[in-house]
């Protein structure tokens, strides 16, 4: 595995009008490694997706694939397109109900030029657990599982580095999550693939990631080991994100939330933005915004991180924490 | 049913939802004392959104229903347009899944929940106006007087759904049937709204059925669960009964998934049920068969019938029916 990254987003901006959506986020992938990102709607995170996938520009900063900038022509732009996958969130809106399975996926064959036919399609299809599929039928007659396993055939066609999946079992039902998840870890496995991993689910992106960034309002507010940031977290929001997953039995019953709502994107950055909903917030939080630095083996953009995965709000916080996140 | 429960929360009997020639809900049974939260579960095509409309009586036209839904003195199933439309909001509350699809974009907050307090509760304008912001803050929401004159696109999605449950409470609902409601949320939001729902249940003494399909939701709020597969009940009980000694085996993956999660190490393979949710046609005998890992050779052949295995716990299934 070579050290170069993927792909890197350096210092990137974006901009909608008056919303701030992105404020300065740096990450890299690197190749065959899955990076989860995780955060509330909102954040950011499918601003990513887009800028990843070329389909938008940054208002500052820099994206990279395989180290050289993304080029600002569509002409060149559509090579890198071809080594970044998507698989989308809805398998009902991403693929058109009037073409069959076999126009389905030789659409990117075709448009990149690359070699087509329907022992090919077959192939990919084998690829995604659907041999038995017929290439003349349409995607009306299949269930949600399977239309995204069509729309992940449809990702591999172009053979790329890396697939940027965003949502890619949210909308469907309990028990196909699974089954499109072990599918992903399976390509992954046999391909080397590399996955910039979006959702909200934080349980499903800790099983899925290596690497977790956490986002809030447009900024990565904690990124390091999944495992590590999953079992013990520094930032008071992840710790917040976590309390929030529902209990997996009665006696364990724990949610609860302030009453606090969050501040709006856009908002000046001349403070945490997460300090409204803080139970560890301070004075220094409302006139300082935290930088992302080195804290306990990994990156955390907080003036007092939690210590070894202490609870919010606990006896160790910091000086004038004002609410609770327990009831 | 006892006549306690008859005379103050909800009763269904044998209810079934037809739509033409498909047979969406096929015979299901349910109470729900005040006070108290029964959490119905299920997948989608399970027939759990087709049970809550039909309680509601807003089944889109067309649908045809047998079966009893009472509540008190009423049955709702029967209610003439007088009597339902009388007992709406007040009776029984529905609270949908979209709450962006289900407010009206061209009024205020305020307004839509003053005007359920105006029709429900007789109120006049300016005590229905006072009792929107009281209502919005009841639900949690900071700066109520501020939030009562936005309309639903100024809205985040989590103060959209508080507006929907304000909306729903305002008449002092006996049953409160909400339909997916947190399922479009962050989990943190959820989780405000969640706390919320089980103090106002308790509080107002309200009726509420939950559907959802988020087995996690469930071990937050309900204090009974009806697992839907197929149409059908296959599983009832107490919660805690249903979380620690599921007895069918769709029950059983459904609670157990989410637990052997936690413990998982990263890129470890998911526990997956195999095949999907039938939709439309419901397979032959135990519409679970042909993904059950325990399928016996009776399944595909007749449905196996309801057994009351311990007080209030209920199965649908052959592996506990039949002698060992």
């Amino acid at each position: 595995m070579s050290a170069e990254p993927l792909i890197e987003l350096v210092d990137v901006h974006k901009r909608y009008r008056a919303v701030h959506a992105l404020a300065g986020v740096s990450l890299s992938v690197m190749p065959g490694e899955t990076l989860g990102i995780v955060g509330e709607s909102g954040c950011g995170k499918s601003t990513i997706a887009r800028l990843v996938m070329g389909l938008e520009k940054p208002s500052g900063g820099e994206l990279r694939f395989r180290g050289e900038p993304y080029p600002r022509s569509p002409r060149r732009l559509r090579q890198i397109r071809r080594r970044v996958g998507i698989v989308f969130q809805d398998p009902y809106d991403s693929l058109d109900p009037r073409f069959t399975l076999e126009h389905l996926v030789d659409e990117p064959l075709r448009a990149h030029g690359l070699p087509r036919g329907r022992a090919r399609i077959q192939e990919l299809l084998t690829s995604v657990g659907m041999e038995n599929a017929d290439l003349d039928s349409y995607p009306g007659q299949y269930s949600g599982g399977q239309r995204q396993r069509i729309g992940i055939a449809r990702a591999l066609a172009l053979e790329p580095d890396v697939i940027v999946c965003d949502e890619p079992t949210s909308a469907l039902d309990v028990s196909v999550q699974a089954q499109i998840l072990n599918l992903l870890l399976t390509l992954q496995r046999e391909r080397g693939l590399a996955y910039l991993f979006i959702s909200h689910d934080l349980e499903v992106v800790r099983r899925m990631s290596d690497r977790l960034a956490v986002i809030y309002a447009g900024t990565i507010v904690e990124e390091g080991a999944a495992p590590l940031i999953t079992s013990a977290p520094s930032h008071p929001y992840t710790r917040a994100l976590l309390d929030a997953v529902p209990a997996t039995r009665p006696s364990e019953r724990h949610v609860s939330e302030p009453r606090v709502l969050p501040e709006p994107l856009g908002a000046e950055r001349t403070a945490c933005l997460f300090a409204p909903r803080c139970p560890r917030r301070a004075k220094r939080c409302l006139t300082d915004v935290p930088q992302l630095r080195s804290h306990d083996d990994r990156l955390v953009a907080c003036h007092f991180p939690l210590q070894g995965g202490d609870q919010a709000g606990s006896e160790t916080a910091a000086p004038s924490s004002s609410a609770s996140f327990q009831a | 049913m006892t006549a306690t429960l008859r005379s103050s929360g909800l009763a269904v009997t044998d209810l079934h939802v037809h739509y033409g020639e498909r047979h969406a809900v096929r015979g299901v049974s349910f109470a729900v004392a005040r006070g108290q939260t029964l959490a119905i579960v299920g997948e989608s095509g399970c027939g759990k959104s087709s049970t809550a409309l039909a309680v509601s009586r807003l089944l889109p036209v067309g649908a045809t229903t047998e079966g009893s839904a009472v509540v008190g003195d009423l049955d709702i199933s029967s209610a003439t347009g007088d009597e339902l439309r009388n007992a709406r909001g007040r009776v029984v509350a529905y609270m949908p899944q979209d709450a962006m699809a289900a407010l009206n974009p061209v009024q205020s907050a305020g307004r839509q929940i003053a005007e359920v307090l105006r029709l429900r509760r007789g109120v006049d304008r300016g005590q229905a106006a006072a009792g929107a912001v009281d209502l919005l803050e009841d639900v949690g929401i900071n700066e109520p007087d501020a939030v009562a004159r936005r309309y639903a696109h100024e809205l985040s999605g989590g103060m959209r759904q508080r507006v929907m449950l304000a909306i729903a409470l305002a008449a002092r609902p006996q049953v409160l049937i909400a339909d997916e409601p947190t399922t479009a949320l962050d989990v943190t939001v959820q989780a405000g709204i969640l706390a919320l729902v089980r103090e106002l249940v308790v509080a107002d003494q309200m009726a509420l059925v939950w559907i959802t399909h988020d087995i996690g939701v469930v071990a937050e709020i309900a204090d009974t669960v009806a697992i839907m597969y197929g149409g059908l009940i296959v599983e009832q009980g107490p919660v805690e009964t249903i979380f620690e000694h599921p007895a069918h085996p769709y029950t059983q993956a459904l609670v157990q998934s989410p637990r052997d999660s936690r413990h998982a190490p990263p890129k470890a393979a998911f526990n997956a049920i195999p095949g999907s949710p039938p939709l439309g046609d419901f397979p032959s005998g135990c519409p679970f068969h042909p993904r059950c890992p325990a399928a016996l050779k009776v399944c595909p052949q007749t449905m196996a019938a309801t057994v009351e295995l311990e007080p209030g716990h209920v199965c649908a299934c052959h592996l506990t029916s039949a002698p060992a």
